[in-house]
């Protein structure tokens, strides 16, 4: 009998909704999922990293979901949200396909590692991994409000080659639409990219997160890639990530179809209102506030963990 | 430098296939405001396929979720194909690899 079958029972949300409102359909649940999928799907989006970081404990927290079955339909509203995004940015020549399929090479054997390892180790160790990552994201948060990165170094390529970055790559370019002009660039330390992507990938299907957190910051400081470029490189490989885990969670019966569909719906909607606002919002203290709330859900998932909540 | 052939292709396949995923996923998912009576539960691949005949909201929507799995397998053939037609032989054979991996991924699914 799949995994999901024997542990999951929705008792907590009738719990929730009787409690709070006598009486809810259960045909009202997809409204719920939906409403936790665009929700988070609109922070993650205010915020430059996906929703998964949210739907993950969202559908924990208030679902009552095992943490394995959120992180499996996670990561497959994940794929839906980066195919979206990999079609615009493909249309718009910014994906550096080449780039991507080789990083892949190490990043989808980590995808499967993370969900294979996901799959057979306790509920209680992967949510204190997650606390965990999502601490470290409110760290990361906290310093990026502190002081602003200069993403656009210099391109030093001159200074460091390797042999797989000589026989694959020449000097790439991009055609800037803001700049009406083409962009040269070098891929530099390929061999860094290779082994953080293998992690990355890792994470991402342990964790049920997009993995952009990790593939973004790398090929823009290490690899010394444009962060277009970067961003629309990494909404490619997240795709083929996220694919290449999400199967794997769909073999041992921890994606639910039904919990998907309404998260899809959500997050589609949460993801084009989320970057929508995003021009209009000042980034001023957004951080500190966005940090501040990751805070409160790691607090959130630790005492449901320990039963104190 | 990449042609823009490849760049058309890959967002042709890619915009037809995400197009009929999503379509079967919002399909399920109105057929299922009506009829569900359970959010939980997984379903095999024999399921699927007698499910979607009867119009069953989660083969439906689990035929979605198959589709997407599909695109990034799709996508990669046609790179690979791409690559090895421009002699681009190592970057074929990485494609290769990375190709073995997802269907390794998606034979475990379909079991």
């Amino acid at each position: 009998m799949p995994y999901g079958k024997q542990v999951v029972n929705l008792g907590n949300i009738y719990y929730f909704t009787i409690k709070k409102y006598e009486l809810i359909e259960l045909a009202g649940n997809f409204w719920i999922v939906a409403v936790i999928g665009f929700v988070a799907s609109f922070f993650g989006s205010l915020m430059g990293i996906g929703g998964g970081i949210f739907i993950v404990p969202s559908l924990t927290l208030l679902l009552n979901l095992p943490i394995q079955v959120a992180v499996g339909c996670s990561l497959t509203t994940i794929v839906a949200n980066s195919c979206i995004a990999s079609y615009n940015y493909i249309r718009n020549e910014l994906t550096n396909i080449r780039l991507s399929i080789l990083l892949c090479s190490t990043v989808v054997p980590g995808a499967i590692a993370g969900s294979l390892i996901a799959a057979y180790i306790p509920s209680t160790a992967l949510t204190v991994v997650f606390c965990a990552v999502l601490l470290g994201i409110a760290y990361s948060m906290l310093r990026r409000a502190r002081k602003k990165t200069d993403e656009t170094a210099e391109n030093d390529a001159s200074k460091q080659k390797s042999s797989i970055t000589d026989r694959v790559f020449k000097t790439e370019s991009y055609y800037d639409k803001n700049l009406r002009a083409k962009v040269s660039y070098k891929i530099i330390k390929t061999r860094t990219g290779l082994i953080s992507s293998f992690f990355s990938g890792l994470l991402s299907s342990l964790l049920g997160v997009g993995g952009g957190i990790i593939n973004v910051p790398v090929m823009t400081l290490l690899m010394r890639i444009p962060i277009k470029v970067a961003v629309a490189t990494s909404s490619f490989m997240i795709m083929i990530t996220a694919a290449a885990g999400a199967m794997v969670y769909y073999y041992h019966g921890l994606i639910f179809p039904t919990v998907v569909a309404a998260l899809v719906i959500g997050v589609l909607a949460g993801s084009f209102t989320g970057s929508a606002a995003l021009q209009r919002i000042q980034p001023k203290n957004m951080n500190i506030i966005f940090a501040a709330i990751v805070v409160v859900i790691t607090v959130l998932m630790l005492l449901r963990l320990f039963n104190i909540l | 430098m990449i042609k823009p052939g490849l760049y058309r292709l890959t967002a042709g396949i890619l915009l037809a296939l995400m197009s009929v995923a999503f379509f079967l996923i919002l399909a399920g998912f109105i057929l299922g405001i009506s009829r569900m009576s359970n959010l939980t539960g997984t379903i095999s691949l024999g399921e699927i396929i007698t499910g979607i005949r009867s119009f069953d909201p989660v083969s439906v929507i689990a035929s979605g979720i198959g589709m997407l799995f599909i695109i990034p397998i799709l996508l990669l053939i046609n790179a690979m194909i791409y690559f090895f037609k421009t002699g681009d032989k190592l970057l074929s054979w990485i494609t290769l690899v990375v190709l073995v991996f997802l269907s390794l991924s998606a034979f475990l699914a379909l079991s």
